[in-house]
């Protein structure tokens, strides 16, 4: 449990992303720092535009190289990603670091069997016959809860469900066992029932194969049952880190506290719903020091000033200067967490 | 071939039948708006009136345009084209006598569309915005906008008269002389190729741009493919589709311009016979050239259709 | 509550689909239920379930195939074409995406002023008014009205699209997937603000929507659909915290809720399988195959639709003796309380 101990799988270190926009550059994140242990399991929490997917999409190399450029560094194993010739991180993608992405659908070439889609992954980065490759395949999709695998293997990707094409998916970014998956909101284009089947298979999947998993969601509910860790973004930068556990109760950033306030399966029926006043500031109109400050009920004048990402007792990392006197309601009222 | 696919050929079979009614309606309604009489070319210029009238009877022109055209079709459908008013030639025979030369050239103007619009297609799609694609578009929308004819006109000025590296005009068998054949060919087929290449180049470009920025493309760099393959596999797999649509509407287009580019070049194809006789109202001849040219494009947009079966597996799907 | 008459109410409602010659989707099925003046009335469903399709017909923009929708006890279709028109005004969507409701050509004000226009029964000058008016109701300040869609956020288009609803002053709302595309924070923004104007107008609202928590906040009562039927409906309470059908309480326990690990009572079901086609929905009940306490029963014999306590229908042979587990929807409302 104590990842502190273990030497970290992924280290990621005040990672920015630039995009270009006209003959300038729009900042998408900043200083987005977290790590992840082997087999760990994170969450990494935000509201559409903090940056959360451009942060898995930086760590797999996935930024178009003309129209983007990554600051800081990001350590796989103490190996820098960012420095790393273009063709060796390639051989990393689907071997070391694998990805799957939120619509199953359009995720597929839609030309090419899901055998196919499998099986050339294996044979990208391993030395395998034609004929192994596909006894292999057949064993990811049977892996992946796929009924009859060895018929689903010529299915093409139309003739898939929603629920069973995202479990080719994860076939694929599976079969060659990485160490890390990063998983961009898998299960949001499907239905409550399927995403539980899914959420089940991954979190399966990743204990039997010792593999970690960072889980990009605006969900936190899924957050909390497949989750140890949690990292959340707001505005492109990383606002708190810590054990899921201890933010669901005792949130220490006021953005936090106000994301899981205003989950409506948290508040009695009918009462009225904490919402976050105000809106999330736009790219290059950022506000000054801490970019929450604006719409936070507990901003004071030093919130102005350039706000650190800090470590806070007992552990976890949180971007406030009031972290250690303020007391946040997190899931239950303030008075019933304690 | 599966179930679905001889289906889909007994449709499209059957839906020729009204395309060729159609198509043979059309020309002869327009050809009754052309000036000029077949009985008076054929009477000579010093024939009296009566004479003309009697000849107008033993064609049957004198009957109405309905009856005319009814006439013809129910032998067009034995099979018999009829023949021609002015020489009496049966019309299946000159029509397949000058087939080749047209063929020839539109072929050819087809495989030269698809050798250069493909490769620049993709040299241009792969260089989004950097100076060769830049390059690449500009040059195919001129060739959009060129008239065909008129380039033919030029070619024949350079290449022709100017380097006399082929001959200016005419035709030669394919069979008995294949070179000088080809060389008769090429500047026609040029000319037709132009707006070929512009358009394969357009189509493929923005058609590839698509794929390549697909979430697909995006799955495939993040299993670790190359990008040749993702190119070289993926990529044309998926713009295949396109490309074919493209071949088809490129063939169909040539084959019109025909008329045109063997005007220019005098080349004795169906293009100049059906000039040629829509001036004499020739309308036997001028039907026939309509009904086998509409059976080649419906029989190539069929093949079509049917590639398209095989090579994307969602078509196969209701 | 019986004495009230129903402001909308179906009797066996179908809307039908014909696919080709011999396949007919019957999207909504059979469906029976009454809307009292004032409430909310959720319905759940996954996608695939027909709820769309049964909002759009609570609103005419679908023609029942089977059955009737009343509106204050009237058959809408015994209306002449005008009245029906004139009608129509009264009961009003809101659709899911704001994008697709908004021209992005028409400024915010004229998008507001849309209805109004259509209907054309105000001067212009009153229409503008009306319309800012319905503006500022919304939490959209004056200056908003002279702007595009393509300036505003998601949150905000969402507000005029509400906006432009309330210029009719309808009765009726329909809310399909209002909230489903909007982040937390922002859905709760929207949650409050219909909360606000039902309180104020006096609306009654169809909340048509896939997620739990959200029908479970606002509420008062709630039916469960599947493929095409109605499989469970009672009161809010009742149906989390004691579902009668099995597949209510496979809804409940796959929706994950954000609580800490240690406060996580409830046994997860997991259903298997996926949705069967709707085309072809299974003989007897149509979710024996995925129910874990399917029997031969349920095969032979469609369950009937029947109120097993007071106020609280199921559709399942066995409902009320299944041993279905106790939600974490309902767990945290009572460990909240």
């Amino acid at each position: 449990m104590d990842h502190a101990v273990k030497q970290p799988l992924l280290e990621v270190n005040k990672l920015s992303a630039f995009f270009r926009a006209g003959r300038g550059e729009v900042q998408v994140t900043r200083d987005v720092s977290f790590t992840m242990a082997p087999g760990e399991m994170v969450g990494l929490v935000g509201e559409s535009g903090c940056g959360k997917t451009v942060t898995g999409l930086a760590l797999m190399g996935l930024l178009p190289p003309a129209s983007s450029r990554l600051e800081g560094k990001i350590l796989l194993q103490g190996q820098d990603l960012i420095a790393m010739p273009p063709s060796a991180k390639r051989r990393l993608r689907g071997r070391r670091i694998s990805m799957i992405f939120q619509e199953p659908m359009s995720a597929l070439d839609p030309v090419f069997t899901i055998g196919h889609q499998i099986s050339e992954t294996l044979r990208a980065h391993q030395d395998v016959s034609r004929a192994e490759a596909r006894n292999r395949a057949i064993e990811a999709l049977a892996r992946v809860g796929i009924p009859e695998p060895t018929l689903r293997y010529d299915a093409y990707p139309h003739q898939l469900s929603g629920g069973m094409r995202q479990r080719a998916m994860i076939a694929i970014a599976l079969v060659c066992e990485p160490q890390l998956l990063i998983a961009d909101e898998p299960t949001t284009a499907l239905d409550v029932t399927v995403q539980a089947q899914i959420v089940d298979v991954l979190g399966e999947l990743c204990t039997r194969m010792g593999m970690a998993m960072l889980f990009i969601t605006h969900d936190l509910g899924l957050v909390s049952q497949t989750c140890s860790r949690l990292v959340t973004m707001y505005a492109g930068e990383v606002v708190e880190e810590g054990r899921v556990d201890d933010i669901l109760l005792r949130p220490r950033h006021p953005y936090s506290s106000g994301l899981l306030r205003s989950l409506p399966a948290l508040t009695q029926r009918k009462a009225r719903l904490p919402a976050i006043p105000g809106r999330v500031p736009v790219r290059g109109d950022m506000p000054p020091g801490c970019r929450f400050q604006p719409r936070c009920a507990h901003a004071q004048p030093p919130c102005t000033a350039p706000q650190p990402l800090r470590a806070v007792q007992p552990q976890g990392e949180v971007r406030c200067c009031r972290a250690e006197e303020l007391i946040l309601p997190g899931v239950l009222p303030v008075e019933r967490a304690a | 071939m599966n179930r679905r696919q001889l289906l889909l050929i007994g449709s499209r079979l059957l839906q020729v039948v009204p395309v060729v009614i159609l198509a043979t309606v059309a020309i002869f309604g327009l050809l009754q708006l052309v000036p000029g009489d077949p009985a008076a070319v054929i009477a000579g210029e010093y024939a009296t009136a009566e004479r003309i009238a009697d000849i107008r009877r033993m064609l049957g022109l004198d009957r109405p345009v309905w009856e005319q055209y009814v006439v013809w079709l129910g032998h067009a459908v034995q099979g018999d084209l009829s023949a021609s008013l002015i020489t009496g030639q049966p019309v299946l025979d000159e029509v397949l006598r000058r087939l080749p030369n047209t063929l020839l050239i539109t072929v050819l103007a087809l495989v030269l569309a698809v050798l250069i619009g493909v490769p620049l297609g993709i040299l241009a799609a792969t260089r989004v915005d950097r100076p060769t694609d830049r390059i690449v578009t500009t040059i195919a929308s001129l060739g959009v906008a060129v008239p065909n004819f008129w380039l033919g006109m030029i070619l024949v000025g350079f290449f022709a008269l100017g380097l006399g590296w082929f001959p200016t005009t005419g035709a030669a068998s394919l069979t008995q002389d294949p070179l000088r054949a080809l060389s008769h060919a090429a500047l026609p087929a040029l000319a037709l190729a132009t707006g070929g290449i512009a358009e394969i180049t357009r189509q493929l470009r923005s058609a590839l741009i698509e794929v390549l920025s697909s979430q697909y493309v995006r799955t495939l760099h993040a299993k670790g493919l190359s990008n040749a393959r993702i190119l070289w596999q993926h990529g044309l797999k998926n713009v295949s589709l396109t490309l074919l649509t493209v071949v088809g509407l490129v063939f169909n287009r040539a084959l019109g311009a025909t008329v045109a580019i063997e005007a220019v070049f005098a080349i004795p194809g169906t293009g100049s016979l059906v000039v040629a006789s829509a001036t004499n109202k020739d309308f036997p001849v001028v039907q026939g050239v309509v009904f086998v040219l509409v059976l080649i494009v419906i029989g190539l947009n069929l093949m079509i259709d049917l590639l398209y079966s095989l090579l994307d597996p969602r078509v196969n799907r209701r | 509550m019986t004495a009230q008459q129903p402001l909308v109410a179906t009797r066996d409602l179908g809307v039908h689909f014909r696919l080709s010659r011999n396949t007919v989707l019957k999207a909504v099925d059979r469906v029976s239920f009454d809307v009292l003046p004032g409430e909310t009335f959720g319905i759940i469903g996954e996608s695939g379930s027909g709820k769309t399709t049964l909002g759009r017909a609570l609103v005419c923009l679908e023609a029942p195939s089977a059955g009737q929708v009343l509106h204050q006890g009237r058959d809408p279709y015994a209306l002449s074409r005008r009245q029906l028109r004139q009608h129509r005004r009264n009961y009003q969507v809101v659709f899911q995406d704001p994008n697709a409701a908004l021209d992005p050509r028409m400024t915010i004000l004229r998008s507001v002023r849309e209805p109004l226009d259509v209907a054309a029964t105000m001067p212009r000058a009153q229409r503008d008014e009306v319309a800012m008016q319905a503006m500022e109701r919304v939490g959209l300040s004056p200056d908003f009205a002279a702007r595009y869609p393509h300036e505003l956020s998601g949150g905000q288009k969402q507000r005029v699209c509400i906006a432009r609803v309330l210029t009719l002053r309808p009765s009726v709302i329909v809310c399909d997937e209002a909230v489903a595309a909007l982040d937390v924070s922002i859905q709760a923004d929207i949650l409050n603000l219909l909360a606000d104007l039902q309180r104020e107008f006096g609306l009654t609202y169809i909340f048509i929507t896939h997620n739990l928590g959200v029908v479970g906040h606002i509420s008062d009562r709630v039916a469960v659909m599947y493929l095409g039927r109605l499989v469970e409906m009672g009161e809010t309470e009742a149906v989390l915290a004691r579902p009668l059908h099995p597949y209510t309480d496979a809804l409940l326990s796959a929706e994950p809720v954000a609580l800490p690990s240690h406060m996580r009572t409830s046994q997860r079901v997991i259903l298997s399988g996926e949705l069967p086609s709707p085309v072809s929905p299974p003989s007897g009940c149509r979710f024996r195959t995925r129910c874990r306490f399917a029997q031969d029963l349920c095969a032979a014999k469609e369950p009937e639709w029947s109120e097993v306590e007071p106020g609280h229908w199921a559709a399942c042979h066995f409902a009320g003796t299944l041993p279905v587990t106790s939600s974490p929807v309902h767990g945290v409302a009572e460990v909240v309380a």
